[in-house]
C-alpha cells in the first residue's frame, strides 16, 4: 500500500517548463502546491562546457527515467517501431528548461486561426485533406497578456517590432501587438549576424534579433550572457539562461506555498467513482506514495504527459484517464529538424564564442506572412541565422567534394574552413493528420514495466513543400551573403522523437475532437488539467516553449480565479 | 537496457561524419575517471600503460589514428594522445565498442600482411603502404568508428583524454580561455539514490 500523505490543494506533475511556470501564480495567490519532479535539482556546477558530455553523450538528458522512457518512432502504422536514440526530455527541477536553446517566440496570430485565415483568404479547400487542424478556442490577443507575464517572469530578451500597432523596423512586423518592449534588449549580433541582416535587406526582407530567455544584461539579480557557448543542449555555468529552476519556481518557493519534491517518479493518476481526480501515486526509489489533491495539473514533456493519462486506466476511464472520446494522442506533430541548409563561406565567421539563441530571424515566409494563392500549400517556415559552433561538430562539417575526410588534406581543409560553414535547420507550420498520433507500445517498456509512447508521426506533402519552399529561400539568403557553396538535406519522412512535439492532449471548445477545454481542462475530468505543448493544436513556424508557458500561466490564473467551480 | 541500448548506438549511420548526437549517452559517471587518467598520461607508447588495448593493439591503434590526422606542419593524432582517448573510452562510456576493435584490428593486421607479406602488422608498414591499405578499407565501418574516434578525442575538451595541450583546438582556432571553469561534473559522480526516508523524498 502507497503511504498515504497529507492531502494539497494542487499537485503539478513536472516541475519544468511549464508545471515551474504554472506553481507561480497559484502559491502567489496562496493555494497550497506540491510539485513532484522525477529528477533533482541541478546549479551551475553541473554544466560545464563539454561538448561529449551535452552533445555527443546527451548529458543532462541522461537521466534514468528518461532515458528510460524513450519513445519507440515508426512513419506509418504499417510499420513496427523502434526505440529512438535520441530523445529530448529531461528529469530536473527546471526540466527542459534548462538543456533547451531558449528561443522564446510569441506564435504569430495566423497560428491560432489557421482554419478560419486560409479559408478567408483563400477559399474552401485550402485545408490539406487529412488533416485535423482547427482553430485555436481563442486568438492571439487573449494570450498577449500571459506572454508578457512570462517574458517578464522568466526574463526574456529581444527587440519589439509592433507595440499597440505601431511598427517598429528593428523588430518582426510580422508579429501580434505587444503591449510593451520586451524586459531586455536582444542578445548582441556578431559580424557575421550583421553580415546576414544586410543581405536580407538586400533581398527586401526584415531582418530582427530573435527573442531569447537568456539575460542580455544584469536581470532579477543574475548576470548577463558572455557568449561563451555551449547551451546548445548544455545548462548555463553563469545562470544566464532563464530556465525555471532560477526564475518562478523559486519565486514561487519564496510564497511559503510551494512544496518540490524530488526523484518523484508519477506512475498513475487516480480517480473517484465520479470521474474526478483524486491524486497522484508516485515511488521514490523502492517506496510508494499517494499524494491526494483537490485538482491535478499534468506539466510533463508532451509524450509523458500523453503517456501518464493512458497509463492511468481506471473503471470510469477504461481507455485511460480523460480518454473517454478517443482522443488522447491524437493530433499529435511535431518540428523535426530535417531538411536542413548548410553554407561554406570565403571568410571566417567567428561564430566559435555565440549561442544558438543568438542570431537574426527572418520573418517574410512564415506563416501566411505572404501570398499563398499561386502556391501548393500554406504556412511557412521561419529562417534562423544563429551563432553557434562547437569544435567537434565544426570538424564534422561536409567537405564539399573537396577530397576525402582524413589525412593532411583533411586537416588543411579543417583547419582552414572549420569557422566558415554555418547551417539552418528548418521550423516550419505542421499541421495534425489524421494518421499521425501517439499511443502505448504494445512491447516496449520502462523499468516499472510500464509500456513507452510509440510515435507513429509523418511528414505530408503540405510539410515538404514548405521545407522546400524554405530550402529555397535559404539558399538565395547564403549566396546573397556571399556564400561558396550550398547543400541541403533531404526534405523528411518519419517526424520521429522531436524537442519540438505538439498535441496529444489538444485544447478546444469540441470534446469530440479535444481532451481539455479552452482553459487548458479537462472535458471529462473537470479538476485535471494540462500543461505544455501537448495542448498546442499547431505549431506556428518557430519554438513552442514561451508559448507553453504563457498558456501554463493562463490555465493556473484561471484555476485561481474559478477554484470553487474547478475544485470543489 | 537490451536491444534499445544497441540502437542507440547506431551512431556511425548517423551524419555525413559519423558523429550522432546519442552516440556518447552510454554509461554513467566514467568521464571523470577519464580525465584523470589521461592526465597521467606518459607520451611514448612504450612507457604507457593501457587500460583496454595491448601494447601491440595500441601501436596499430595509434599508426591507423596518425594517419587519420597525420603530424606534418602542425601536431597531429599522436600528439594529442589519441590512443589514450580510445583506449579509456573503451572501459567507460564506449564500452560496447571493444569487439569492433578488436576484430578490426585483426582484420586490418591480415590485411596488412596479405597486401605485403614480408609484415605481420599494419604498423610495420612504410607510411605509403599504410595509406594505400587504409585507402583500400576507408568505407568500412572500421575505418570509420576509428576516424569519428579520432576526430572526437581530437577535438574534444582535454577533459577526456585527447586534445593533448589542445592542439586540436589550436589547428581550427578555438580557444577556449573564456569558459568559465567550475568545479563541474558533481551531477555526472553522484549516482540517484534509489530509496530515501518515508517523508517523500527530497522536499
Amino acid at each position: 500500500m502507497p503511504t498515504q500523505l497529507k492531502a494539497t490543494d494542487v499537485v503539478i506533475v513536472g516541475m519544468g517548463a511549464a508545471g515551474g511556470v504554472a506553481a507561480l501564480p497559484l502559491a502567489e495567490a496562496g493555494l497550497e502546491v506540491v510539485g513532484l519532479e522525477a529528477g533533482t535539482w541541478l546549479d551551475r556546477r553541473d554544466f560545464a562546457p563539454d561538448e561529449i558530455r551535452n552533445n555527443y553523450r546527451d548529458w543532462p538528458m541522461l537521466v534514468d527515467k528518461c532515458e528510460d522512457e524513450r519513445p519507440t518512432s515508426r512513419a506509418t502504422s504499417a510499420q513496427t517501431a523502434n526505440r529512438v536514440g535520441s530523445h529530448p526530455m529531461m528529469n530536473a527541477v527546471g526540466g527542459t528548461s534548462i538543456h533547451y536553446w531558449a528561443q522564446s517566440w510569441r506564435l504569430n496570430p495566423w497560428d491560432f486561426k489557421v482554419v478560419s485565415e486560409t479559408t478567408r483568404r483563400y477559399g474552401r479547400g485550402r485545408v490539406p485533406a487529412g488533416s485535423t487542424v482547427e482553430d485555436w478556442p481563442f486568438g492571439y490577443d487573449e494570450l498577449e497578456p500571459y506572454y508578457d507575464l512570462v517574458e517578464r517572469a522568466v526574463g526574456v530578451s529581444g527587440q519589439a517590432g509592433n507595440i499597440h500597432g505601431q511598427l517598429d523596423p528593428r523588430g518582426n512586423k510580422f508579429e501580434g501587438p505587444r503591449d510593451r518592449e520586451f524586459p531586455m534588449p536582444p542578445l548582441r549580433w556578431t559580424a557575421f549576424n550583421e553580415r546576414m541582416a544586410e543581405a536580407a535587406r538586400s533581398l527586401g526582407w526584415h531582418p530582427f534579433p530573435g527573442p531569447a530567455a537568456v539575460n542580455s544584461e544584469n536581470y532579477d539579480g543574475r548576470r548577463g550572457c558572455v557568449y561563451h557557448g555551449f547551451c546548445n543542449k548544455g545548462g548555463c555555468p553563469v545562470d544566464a539562461k532563464n530556465a525555471t529552476h532560477l526564475t518562478t519556481i523559486p519565486k514561487a518557493l519564496d510564497t511559503g506555498n510551494l512544496k518540490v519534491v524530488t526523484r518523484a517518479h508519477v506512475t498513475k493518476i487516480e480517480v473517484d467513482g465520479a470521474g474526478r481526480a483524486t491524486g497522484v501515486n508516485y515511488v521514490v526509489g523502492n517506496n510508494e506514495y499517494f499524494q491526494p489533491a483537490r485538482v491535478v495539473l499534468i506539466g510533463c514533456y508532451t509524450y509523458e504527459n500523453v503517456r501518464l493519462l493512458l497509463l492511468s486506466k481506471s473503471r470510469v476511464y477504461p481507455d485511460g484517464f480523460s480518454n473517454n472520446h478517443g482522443q488522447v494522442g491524437r493530433h499529435y506533430l511535431s518540428h523535426h529538424q530535417g531538411a536542413g541548409v548548410s553554407a561554406l563561406f570565403p571568410y571566417d565567421l567567428d561564430a566559435w564564442y555565440g549561442l544558438p539563441a543568438q542570431g537574426v530571424s527572418v520573418d517574410d515566409w512564415a506563416d501566411d506572412n505572404f501570398d499563398h494563392s499561386d502556391l501548393d500549400f500554406i504556412g511557412g517556415g521561419n529562417l534562423w541565422a544563429m551563432s553557434d559552433r562547437r569544435p567537434i561538430s565544426a570538424a564534422g562539417m561536409s567537405t564539399y567534394g573537396r577530397g576525402r575526410n582524413w589525412g593532411s588534406g583533411w586537416k588543411r581543409f579543417i583547419a582552414e574552413n572549420a569557422d566558415r560553414s554555418h547551417g539552418f535547420y528548418i521550423q516550419k507550420s505542421t499541421l495534425p493528420y489524421e494518421d499521425n498520433y501517439l499511443d502505448l507500445d504494445p512491447t516496449e517498456t520502462d523499468r516499472l514495466g510500464m509500456p513507452v509512447i510509440r510515435i507513429t508521426g509523418q511528414f505530408k506533402e503540405n510539410e515538404l513543400r514548405i521545407a522546400k519552399f524554405i530550402q529555397d529561400k535559404a539558399e538565395e539568403w547564403y549566396l546573397e551573403a556571399g556564400a561558396i557553396e550550398v547543400s541541403r538535406g533531404g526534405l523528411g519522412n518519419a517526424m520521429g522523437a522531436s524537442t519540438h512535439a505538439y498535441g496529444g492532449t489538444r485544447m478546444g471548445e469540441n470534446p469530440e475532437t479535444n481532451v481539455v477545454d479552452s482553459w487548458g481542462f479537462s472535458h471529462e475530468a473537470p479538476n485535471l488539467g494540462v500543461l505544455g505543448a501537448s495542448v498546442m493544436g499547431t505549431s506556428g513556424a518557430r519554438n513552442p516553449t514561451l508559448t507553453s508557458q504563457a498558456l501554463s500561466w493562463r490555465t493556473a490564473q484561471h484555476l485561481v480565479d474559478a477554484w470553487r467551480d474547478i475544485a470543489e | 537496457m537490451g536491444a534499445q541500448g544497441k540502437s542507440r548506438r547506431s551512431f556511425l549511420k548517423k551524419s555525413a561524419v559519423g558523429l550522432g548526437g546519442a552516440w556518447f549517452a552510454a554509461n554513467h559517471p566514467q568521464i571523470l575517471s577519464a580525465a584523470e587518467h589521461a592526465a597521467e598520461q606518459p607520451v611514448t607508447l612504450q612507457q604507457a600503460r593501457f587500460a583496454f588495448f595491448t601494447r601491440e593493439q595500441a601501436t596499430e591503434i595509434d599508426a591507423m589514428t596518425a594517419q587519420i590526422i597525420p603530424t606534418d606542419q602542425t601536431p597531429g593524432a599522436r600528439e594529442a594522445h589519441i590512443v589514450h582517448f580510445i583506449d579509456r573510452a573503451l572501459i567507460t562510456f564506449d564500452q560496447e565498442r571493444q569487439g569492433d576493435y578488436t576484430r578490426g584490428l585483426e582484420e586490418l593486421s591480415a590485411l596488412a600482411s596479405r597486401r605485403f607479406p614480408s609484415v605481420t602488422k599494419f604498423s610495420d608498414l612504410i607510411y605509403d603502404q599504410q595509406l594505400q591499405v587504409l585507402t583500400e578499407i576507408e568505407d568500412t565501418p572500421f575505418f570509420n568508428l576509428v576516424r569519428t574516434h579520432t576526430i572526437t578525442g581530437f577535438f574534444a575538451s582535454p577533459l577526456h583524454g585527447g586534445n593533448h595541450d589542445k592542439i586540436g583546438w589550436e589547428l581550427v582556432g578555438y580557444d577556449d580561455s573564456l569558459s568559465h571553469e567550475a568545479p563541474f561534473g558533481y551531477y555526472d559522480a553522484l549516482p540517484i539514490p534509489q530509496s530515501t526516508t518515508v517523508t517523500g523524498g527530497d522536499a
